[in-house]
């Protein structure tokens, strides 16, 4: 399954066409309904159903500067830059969720102007070639910037989201958290792989 | 019960032992007070302890639980290496699914497979406790640790041995204390008790106890020397008393001696004059016989000189009244007793006599005399003595007129002073025409009046032989 579902995600990615992207949530539909009409069998949670609950378990272990609990703030926002490899299992996974008392939206960006008002941004492997730009324009932004694409962190993102022995393991950019004056928790610090800019 | 264990054994020993059982009651709950407190309060900290460990497992634990890092979860948990006495640990995901585990030492991986609910319990000899993992309000795991008690139990074992040498210990001073201080109440006491064996002993009651203590044993003291002094003044007061009774005895004595010595000089005149009495009492009666003999002896003489047979037998009769009424005053001056005469002596020796007078021809005729007990005074002896005179002579001189076989009976019996008399004979029979009351000759007349005389009855049978009965009283007066 989740083989396929790479095959899937990378034929999206090559295509980026609308109907394929159409077919492919037809076909997630299907594959969900047909597991659920079988065995009863506990589902492995797909790669990106980690990734997402990843994404948004983040915030429980990282202090924002102006600090996400205040009351002006109703929610907490993770924004999804350029293409979005997660579709609704985003809002699947998060669903009800709340982190610190905060409801958590999900926000699609196709700029990184629009994508300043997020708490938490997710760039798409789309995004790639204009990495540089965005983290230029991000600097002195407290907004948390997660990636599954490689050499995310070495380019000045801060965490990067990799498979590793069939787990999903993470790597810290811990001069660029600093940077955008985020705390990260030792505790996540001690799970993650922790690099600098300069590496 | 206390007073039947306690009753033999002295007072000293008595004071040793319940200081010694007080104070061992009182620390034995002393002892099992603290055993549980320490009890309590090693369970209350293992729990405090461990729920500290779990919480802090559960905090460290909470980015590995929720980014599914078992490895960091497993290394988390490999630091309670430290913690020797915890067992084992584990952590459960959110569904309750084994997450990482840590175990003390290999064999001892007794896990569950499952979480179960959260708190304390105790298995066997661990304690187990669980808690949820929680992180931003949302329980994402459970943590579990088994504490080994070994340890703990260990523990309170050793605090229980320390408790019980202390406990012996202490008891062991409050002997060695008890043993000093006991004699502050029992030395007094014995001191008592020793001084009251001293009196009662020896009886001497100048002896006196020294107070030592101005307590209720003082106080004692005090009081028993008092009796003391008091059964002392008694005591002289006591031989005062019996010296001047003493005294007063001898006197009565002498007083009493003195009279003795008088009355037994009456008594012994007395005795003089009564053997002077008895004398001269014998004396006249010994006269008495021998006028009645010198009479006899004359009648005799004079019936020498007739030949006229008639007269002569008068005169032999006469002889022979006389005779039997001297040999009453012979027998009573020869008897020890002046006042009365045994008459088996005398029928025997009138019988003789009157043999002698008319037996030549009697010699086929047994003559019997049974007299049993009849003593009889000189009133009634004479007239008794005449009668039977009267009667035998008659019986001898007529019943056998020809020497024939036969047999003459006197009996004599005494029965409540009431005397029988009886003379039988189995001879020829007393004529049938003679009237007893109104006899002619002068022997019946002599036995009426004698019987009158006695106040007799005088009564004849004649079945079988002729039986003359007498019956009269053998007391004196009317």
């Amino acid at each position: 399954m989740a083989l396929i579902k790479d095959n899937m995600n990378f034929q999206l990615k090559k295509t980026n066409s609308y109907i394929q992207r159409m077919v492919l949530l037809f076909l997630l539909i299907l594959n969900t309904q047909f597991t659920m009409a079988g065995q009863p069998v506990q589902l492995q949670p797909s790669e990106y159903e980690i990734k997402a609950a990843f994404i948004y378990k983040f915030a429980k272990f990282i202090e924002w500067p102006a600090g996400i609990e205040q009351a002006d703030r109703d929610s907490l926002i993770i924004g999804i830059l350029g293409h979005d490899p997660f579709g609704f299992i985003m809002e699947k996974v998060i669903g009800g969720k709340t982190v610190r008392g905060k409801v958590i939206t999900v926000e699609r960006y196709h700029t990184v102007d629009e994508a300043l008002q997020s708490d938490i941004l997710f760039i798409s492997e789309s995004e790639m070639p204009r990495l540089d730009f965005i983290i230029n324009r991000l600097s002195g932004r407290d907004i948390l910037t997660v990636s599954d694409t490689q050499d995310f962190t070495s380019k000045g993102g801060m965490i990067y989201l990799y498979m590793h022995e069939k787990h999903i393991r993470f790597m810290i950019n811990i001069e660029a958290a600093s940077e955008a004056q985020l705390k990260f928790s030792s505790k996540l610090l001690k799970l993650a792989e922790i690099i600098t800019s300069a590496e | 019960m206390w007073n039947r264990l306690l009753k033999n054994i002295s007072i000293k020993r008595k004071l040793i032992l319940i200081n010694l059982f007080t104070t061992g009651i009182v620390l034995f709950i002393a002892c099992v007070l603290f055993i549980q407190f320490e009890r309590k309060n090693l369970k209350d900290n293992t729990l405090r302890e461990l729920s500290v460990l779990s919480k802090i497992i559960s905090d460290n634990s909470t980015a590995a639980l929720a980014f599914d890092d078992r490895k960091t979860a497993e290394e988390i948990l490999s630091a309670l290496s430290v913690k020797k006495y915890i067992a084992s640990a584990c952590l459960f995901d959110h569904n309750g699914r084994i997450f990482a585990t840590y175990t003390s030492k290999p064999e001892s991986a007794d896990l569950p497979e499952r979480a179960g609910p959260a708190g304390h319990r105790f298995e066997g000899d661990y304690l187990i406790i669980e808690n949820p993992v929680v992180l931003d309000s949302e329980i994402i795991g459970h943590v579990y640790l088994s504490y080994d008690l070994k340890e703990s139990n260990e523990q309170l074992r050793l605090y229980i041995n320390i408790i019980f040498l202390v406990f012996i210990a202490a008891t062991a001073i409050a002997f060695l204390i008890s043993a000093q201080l006991q004699s502050i109440i029992s030395k007094p006491i014995i001191h008592l008790s020793d001084v009251a064996k001293d009196v009662s002993f020896k009886r001497d009651y100048s002896v006196r106890a020294v107070r030592q203590s101005q307590d209720e044993i003082g106080l004692l003291i005090d009081a028993f020397n008092d009796m003391l002094t008091q059964i002392q003044e008694r005591d002289q007061a006591l031989i005062k008393d019996q010296e001047t009774l003493e005294r007063r005895v001898e006197a009565r004595t002498q007083e009493l001696r003195l009279e003795v010595q008088e009355r037994k000089k009456a008594e012994d005149k007395i005795t003089t004059s009564l053997k002077e009495k008895e004398v001269l009492l014998k004396e006249i009666h010994h006269r008495v016989k021998n006028n009645l003999q010198v009479v006899s002896s004359l009648l005799y003489l004079q019936s020498k000189k007739t030949t006229h047979k008639q007269t002569l037998e008068m005169l032999n009769e006469s002889q022979n009244r006389i005779k039997s009424m001297a040999l009453i005053h012979e027998k009573l001056y020869q008897s020890k007793d002046i006042a009365s005469i045994d008459f088996s002596e005398y029928v025997e020796n009138l019988l003789s006599h009157l043999y002698r007078s008319y037996g030549a021809h009697l010699s086929m005729v047994n003559i019997r005399v049974d007299v049993q007990d009849v003593f009889l005074n000189i009133d009634k002896a004479i007239p008794c003595g005449l009668i039977i005179n009267e009667l035998v002579s008659n019986c001898m001189k007529y019943a056998f007129p020809n020497n024939e076989q036969g047999e003459i009976a006197i009996e004599m019996s005494s029965k409540n002073s009431h005397v029988d008399l009886d003379v039988f004979d189995n001879g020829v029979g007393f004529p049938r025409d003679i009237d007893l009351n109104k006899s002619e000759t002068l022997g019946l007349q002599l036995v009426n009046a004698l019987t009158a005389q006695l106040g007799g009855m005088l009564s004849l049978n004649r079945t079988g032989g002729t039986r003359f009965t007498i019956t009269f009283s053998a007391e004196t007066g009317n």
